[in-house]
């Protein structure tokens, strides 16, 4: 599976728990939709780091990088450089 | 770490917690052979009422336990006990769980106050500087709902901290983080001669994940550093904040548990 897919995945299962919002898609925004919180938001973290084998540095894990699959493939691809 | 380095650590993370700033008029602090407990019989918030430092033998009896907790009972509140690694005897913890203890994973954690942390777009803080300014009664009127504090507890809190940032050098900071110019969120620092401890994080519900308490942390450390003060100490749970508090770079200094028990219920 590759990136895209995986998060995808992980968002409608772990983030919305199956039920998938119709608007939806790889710019839909998880935070201001209300759908993430501070644990969601460290599971999240932990799964790429577990799958992807990325590490995150102490300024990496703001708003503007896990506010959607874009932002998201965008920290994922800088960081394995 | 040097060895001498290594132990200030320690020293700092150890003691972090001990903040006679806080204790009320008549908490009683019985100090003395590796012990320190604090009895409050006015508060109902188990924090006033603490084994913090215990110094039980290998040999600990059940007696010897249960009169420990029968202090807090005595007086009719919740009562918590910290746990070390080191601790003794090595089941006290499983002793507390079986007295019918609920227990939380803790972290104490440090850093270096020059961590190049950054604001997080979208969030200010701001220091709070004077009891009589409208961002204090803010920053009291969303921790005291974030916390759930009972009335007095509450009460007590905003008498207390009015007169500590109010002094003419102040041992408490409190900072009061806005989300896009909404309140949402806040922290506090009890300032120590080479360091601070950092306390009392909460984001208000509906604002987790914008970058608050990276904020609140990242303000904390700024004017930590302009101050002269080189460590930040806190102890977050595994629970709440301790993660968080982790990947912002902070070391985990040593682990330990918090175990709470409740007073027994009249006709028990």
């Amino acid at each position: 599976m590759d990136l895209r897919d995986d998060l995808r995945a992980y968002i409608q299962k772990e983030i919305f728990k199956g039920r998938v919002p119709a608007a939806f898609d790889d710019d839909f925004d998880l935070i201001e939709s209300g759908f993430v919180d501070s644990l969601s938001t460290m599971n999240l973290i932990m799964h790429l780091e577990q799958v992807h084998g990325v590490e995150f540095g102490i300024n990496d894990i703001v708003p503007q990088n896990l506010k959607s699959v874009t932002a998201l493939v965008g920290l994922l691809e800088s960081r394995r450089g | 770490m040097t060895p001498n380095r290594d132990a200030r650590v320690f020293q700092i993370a150890l003691n972090g917690p001990v903040m006679p700033e806080l204790l009320r008029d008549d908490a009683e602090v019985i100090v003395g052979d590796g012990w320190r407990r604090t009895v409050t019989p006015s508060s109902p918030w188990a924090a006033e009422n603490e084994v913090l430092f215990s110094n039980l033998g290998d040999a600990a009896s059940d007696a010897e336990i249960d009169a420990e907790i029968d202090r807090y009972h005595r007086i009719g509140r919740p009562m918590r006990w910290c746990v070390y690694p080191w601790d003794r005897p090595v089941d006290l913890g499983q002793r507390l769980l079986a007295r019918g203890a609920s227990q939380a994973e803790v972290w104490a954690l440090i850093a270096e106050n020059d961590l190049p942390l950054r604001m997080v777009d979208g969030v200010e803080v701001e220091p709070v500087t004077s009891s009589t300014s409208e961002a204090f009664s803010t920053y009291m009127d969303q921790m005291i709902t974030r916390w759930g504090y009972p009335a007095d507890e509450a009460e007590f809190r905003r008498a207390r901290y009015a007169r500590l940032i109010d002094a003419e050098q102040p041992t408490l900071m409190l900072f009061l983080g806005r989300y896009r110019g909404e309140p949402a969120g806040g922290g506090a620092c009890f300032l120590r001669h080479d360091h601070a401890y950092f306390t009392g994080d909460f984001v208000r519900v509906g604002y987790e994940a914008r970058g608050l308490l990276q904020s609140l942390h990242a303000a904390r450390h700024q004017a930590m550093s302009a101050m002269g003060l080189r460590w930040a100490t806190g102890h977050g749970r595994l629970s709440g904040t301790a993660q968080w508090v982790r990947r912002f770079g902070w070391k985990v200094v040593f682990e330990y548990q918090i175990y709470q028990l409740e007073p027994p219920t009249v006709g028990r």
